[in-house]
């Protein structure tokens, strides 16, 4: 039987893995590991230039088979909290085109996927509003919460599953996913536990980019 | 007749200043929508005369598609989803063979607004169709256990068609009473299966209805900076709006906070929309039992 979980498994990331990108990143969440590179500002099509601001278009590919609605559906969620991250009106009529490429589930791809998107995005030094940083968490069916589950325990079955990301000024909420029906004690719980674990992923934003400007200046 | 001269002077005189009047605020709304915008939510009002909080007038009628075998119509305010439901029968998957299945799928055809275009679905249709799927596959609406009929061997396969003839604003609102309503209109035919002679018999003069439907309200809000909330956007206001969420309770179970990005929220703000939707499922799930109730007596 699985201890309970109160820390977030171990982070580890490389930067600037892309030659061609401005922005690149190998990034991993205990078992899964998550590639995203970004490319911008570029010129945008015409169709979806806007005038005021720059468009971001997000890409996720799966490991297998062709993207589906499920990956719209994550795409959705990516682009709409890029867009509130990026200061995309010191950029208009143009584009950036992020993708994020699943290499391994390990139980928590949504919220690995936004934390490989926010370091690409410091990497490829685009002006940015805030950073965020995702955190999953899982209610099991012994209403006992799973900070950041591993894949084991997702396919153990669950009551509900959430990911929450929060920015890095008040640490409020920025993107709310949900699964599973909860009360909402337990869904308060469960949100304030995952906010408390997203100053762990900020630190370690603070560190990979030390790390990378110490390399280079070394 | 000077006198009634003058007050003819008079009265076209006001007229022509309330025509510019009028023009000035078209030209204001179209120029500067934001602005002409935010003059009203100053006063804590919107441009249809609602309240922040407020939500619009919801109408529901069930039953109307005679060919399907479950139907709906739901109007939010000026959004129009209507859904309709046929079964049929299929082998359960190797994975989970005790479950049927029910297959939404949200169209928006380019007649709902002028933002949609021909051709194949877009992000919008793509993104209400993940969100209705998700739904259905935690067994939030109805336990697919129910809709098996022999482990294994054969399975209820309900197809979910939501069609929004008229896109103003919160979609996955309407699309979530429509289905629920639909499903609680269906009624199947009682179907066993002959063990001995591997055969499916099906009685189609004996219907019965759908058993053990739960209820999830769905409710959209928008944010703006400086923390204003509204409830139940236009089409107009989820634009102008800086951030949007749409929360789904049961009862008092949160189901699902689904906000994509966009204006943050802090603790105190989720728990007051929470405490909204909770009010407004209480009301949807009133206004679905009624109608349930009078399409059964039609019946």
């Amino acid at each position: 039987m699985e201890t309970e979980q109160k820390s977030i498994r171990a982070l580890k990331c490389e930067q600037s893995v892309l030659s061609r990108a401005d922005g690149s990143v190998m990034f991993s969440q205990g078992n899964t590991v998550v590639m995203a590179s970004v490319y911008g500002p570029l010129e945008a099509k015409i169709q979806k230039e806007l005038s005021d601001r720059m468009y971001v278009e997000v890409n996720y590919k799966p490991k297998i088979g062709m993207p589906g609605v499920a990956e719209r559906g994550k795409e959705k969620l990516v682009k709409t909290t890029c867009n509130h991250i990026i200061l995309t009106n010191l950029h208009p009529r143009t584009a950036v085109c992020i993708t994020i490429q699943e290499m391994q589930d390990g139980g928590t791809l949504l919220s690995a996927s936004i934390n490989a998107v926010c370091l690409a995005l410091l990497d490829s030094g685009l002006p940015l509003q805030c950073l965020v940083a995702a955190v999953t968490c899982l209610v099991d069916k012994k209403d006992k919460i799973v900070l950041d589950p591993c894949i084991r325990t997702v396919k153990e079955g669950y009551k509900a599953m959430f990911t929450f990301a929060f920015d890095s000024q008040k640490y409020n909420l920025i993107l709310s996913h949900c699964e599973g029906q909860v009360p909402y004690t337990l869904f308060q719980e469960a949100m304030e536990l995952c906010q408390k674990a997203s100053h762990i992923i900020f630190d370690f934003y603070r560190q990979a980019v030390i790390r990378k400007f110490s390399k280079e200046l070394l | 007749m000077d006198d009634s001269l003058s007050v003819g002077i008079r009265e076209e005189h006001e007229r022509s200043c309330l025509e510019r009047l009028i023009d000035m605020a078209t030209d204001h709304k179209t120029l500067q929508p934001l602005e002409f915008y935010k003059t009203f939510l100053d006063r804590k009002s919107r441009p249809d005369g609602r309240s922040l909080l407020e939500f619009r007038k919801v109408t529901v009628n069930a039953g109307s598609i005679g060919t399907a075998d479950g139907s709906a119509i739901v109007k939010c305010g000026n959004t129009t989803v209507i859904c309709g439901i046929k079964a049929e029968i299929a082998v359960p998957g190797m994975d989970e063979p005790a479950k049927g299945f029910i297959i939404p799928n949200v169209t928006l055809p380019p007649l709902c607004s002028s933002k949609i275009k021909s051709g194949p679905p877009g992000e919008a249709a793509q993104t209400a169709t993940q969100f209705i799927a998700e739904l259905v596959a935690n067994n939030i609406i109805l336990d697919l256990h129910t809709l098996c009929i022999h482990s294994s061997k054969w399975a209820w396969v309900l197809h979910c068609d939501l069609v929004c003839i008229n896109l103003d604003g919160s979609l996955l609102d309407a699309c979530v009473i429509a289905l629920i309503t639909a499903l609680k209109n269906v009624t199947l035919p009682t179907v066993t299966y002959d063990e001995e002679l591997d055969k499916l018999i099906c009685d189609s003069d004996q219907k019965r209805p759908l058993e053990g439907i739960k209820q999830p309200v769905t409710s959209t809000f928008s944010l703006f900076e400086n923390g204003i909330l509204i409830s139940d956007p236009t089409s107009e206001e989820e634009q102008l709006a800086a951030g949007l969420t749409s929360i789904t309770m049961e009862s008092t179970l949160v189901t699902h906070m689904y906000k994509p990005g966009g204006c943050t929220l802090d603790e105190k703000q989720v728990k007051k929309l929470i405490q909204q939707s909770e009010l407004k499922a209480k009301e949807i799930v009133r206004l679905i039992e009624e109608v349930c109730l009078s399409s059964i007596a039609e019946r």
